[in-house]
């Protein structure tokens, strides 16, 4: 019987997109959180009409907080787009550059979101209404948050030795899950702001 | 093996063809019915004329390809059955009495939307429409179309629409805001917007399914269709859940003739709910098993070739 032998030495040992094991980990995850907006997007709406109380107790949000991070999220898509092609081209000075501008933009967001609790007008412990209320924005909170952080700590690397080839992978990886959190975010502007004035 | 293969694919598309017919079913009784209370069909020329155009466009196209071409080439019986079928569904969902009960009674006018997106459009879709009715014009001026279409930005501007991801969304946003109450109830109450609503129902749908059956996922090998069919059928299902499970009466100006059915409102909206809860999703997921069985087909097909091409490499 004769043996295969191969030299795989001249493959490369990272890629880009679903070409990458983390790419599948990325996506998987995008559907397990997507689910859970789903879930709670239809508990709310679930409790909005077969819930006595919802029509008294669903006073509508304040929008001004909300549409500044709505435009400031969306706008963010420009750079995330920018940040992928020139990560996937590994031009290390432009990675570096937007990297820094994703960062400082994630940091604006989370402020735009603290400044948001602070001015809701129902507490979580009030009724159902608030409840959901601030768990779909704790939920999305917590997903801006987390690519913030990752965000932070890719800028870091690419800054020193380490911002050579995988991390480059990384990096497009990051701005693939940013484009999740922004896409699951306009469902739920819908729902939290703009159903209850309807 | 590739006759084989093909006559298993015609099987599937038969199979969903006769699918459509638990749909249209339903939808025939209740036109009957309304016959028997009041309504008769409504002729209007904003539907009889497009229609009829589109019929004109497509019989004239495929004649002429034919002669061309031979019977049966270019456009197979089966896709211009597709189409006839497709007419028939439109005829039922906006010309028949079901279109004017659609206005007094909520389950009606759900039925009529479910017609148009589930049924009617894939047909349409798999008819292969473009080609068929672009022969209906002389070869100058389907020369000029050809050159039209071709242009750089309809170019970029069909290819992302034409996109599994943005037409799914497209098509989920048609759903979801006019089955908002303030839109729902404009539409009843102005017949322009009516007919809106149910043009972009119809040309979402048409979107919708002709990315998921023709477009780049067609080339790619059905797996994203799969994907995109199950979104849609669990987003449709949570539409459709959230009416069927309502205590409150969100459309209930939508249904004054609910009482001839013995129905309440709140029942007639629970039904339409149901009937977009169980119907569509159980169309969408047919529609994505007979995909699914492509697929997984066409990936054991190109094993197959690549096992024989092996084969004649060792000899």
């Amino acid at each position: 019987m004769a043996r295969s032998v191969i030299d795989v030495s001249g493959l490369p040992t990272y890629a880009f997109g679903s070409r990458v094991t983390p790419w599948w980990g990325t996506f998987s995850f995008c559907l397990l959180e997507g689910t859970g907006f789903a879930l709670g997007i239809g508990g709310y709406l679930y409790l909005a009409v077969t819930n006595s109380h919802w029509a008294k107790d669903a006073v509508p949000l304040n929008l001004v907080w909300s549409a500044v991070f709505t435009i400031v999220l969306v706008a963010s898509t420009i750079p995330n787009f920018l940040i992928k092609r020139a990560a996937m081209r590994e031009n290390l000075r432009s990675v570096r550059v937007l990297l820094l501008a994703m960062s400082s933009v994630g940091l604006v967001l989370v402020v735009l979101r603290i400044m948001e609790f602070s001015v809701l007008p129902v507490r979580w412990s009030d009724n159902a209404y608030g409840s959901f209320v601030w768990l779909l924005l704790g939920l999305h909170g917590v997903h801006v948050l987390t690519d913030v952080a990752d965000t932070l700590v890719l800028t870091v690397l690419m800054f020193t030795r380490h911002g050579t080839g995988k991390r480059f992978s990384d990096a497009e990886d990051n701005a693939f899950y940013w484009y999740f959190v922004v896409l699951s975010w306009l469902p739920l502007y819908a729902l939290l702001y703009w159903l209850p004035r309807l | 093996m590739r006759a084989v293969l093909s006559t298993r694919e015609t099987l599937l598309r038969g199979f969903l063809v006769s699918g459509l017919g638990m749909v249209l079913a339903p939808a025939a009784a209740l036109a009957h019915g309304a016959d028997q209370e009041s309504g008769g069909w409504s002729f209007s020329g904003v539907i009889l004329i497009p229609l009829g155009l589109l019929l004109l466009l497509y019989t004239g196209g495929v004649a002429r390809l034919w002669r061309q071409a031979g019977v049966g080439h270019g456009v197979a019986w089966w896709q211009a059955g597709c189409f006839a079928a497709g007419c028939g569904l439109l005829v039922a969902a906006l010309l028949s009495p079901l279109h004017e009960l659609g206005d007094r009674l909520f389950t009606a006018h759900m039925i009529e939307h479910e017609v148009l997106m589930v049924a009617a459009a894939p047909l349409f879709v798999l008819s292969r429409p473009l080609g068929a009715m672009l022969w209906a014009f002389p070869a100058v001026l389907r020369r000029y179309i050809a050159g039209a279409v071709r242009q750089p930005f309809a170019r970029v501007a069909w290819r992302g629409l034409n996109e599994p991801i943005s037409a799914t969304i497209l098509h989920g946003l048609a759903i979801w805001s006019w089955h908002m109450p303030v839109l729902f109830h404009a539409a009843l109450a102005c017949e322009p917007l009516h007919w809106l609503q149910h043009v972009s129902f119809l040309a979402s749908a048409l979107l919708f399914w002709w990315a998921l059956l023709n477009g780049a996922a067609r080339r790619r090998g059905y797996g994203a269709s799969v994907f995109y069919l199950f979104f849609t059928s669990m987003h449709c299902a949570l539409l459709g859940a959230i009416l069927a499970l309502s205590k409150n009466e969100i459309f209930v100006a939508a249904n004054p003739s609910a009482a001839q059915w013995n129905l309440t409102a709140l029942e007639d909206q629970q039904l339409g709910g149901l009937i977009m809860w169980v119907g569509a999703t159980a169309f969408y997921l047919t529609a994505a098993l007979i995909l699914a069985a492509l697929w997984i087909g066409s990936g054991s097909r190109a094993v197959k070739k690549i096992g024989s091409g092996a084969r004649s490499f060792r000899n």
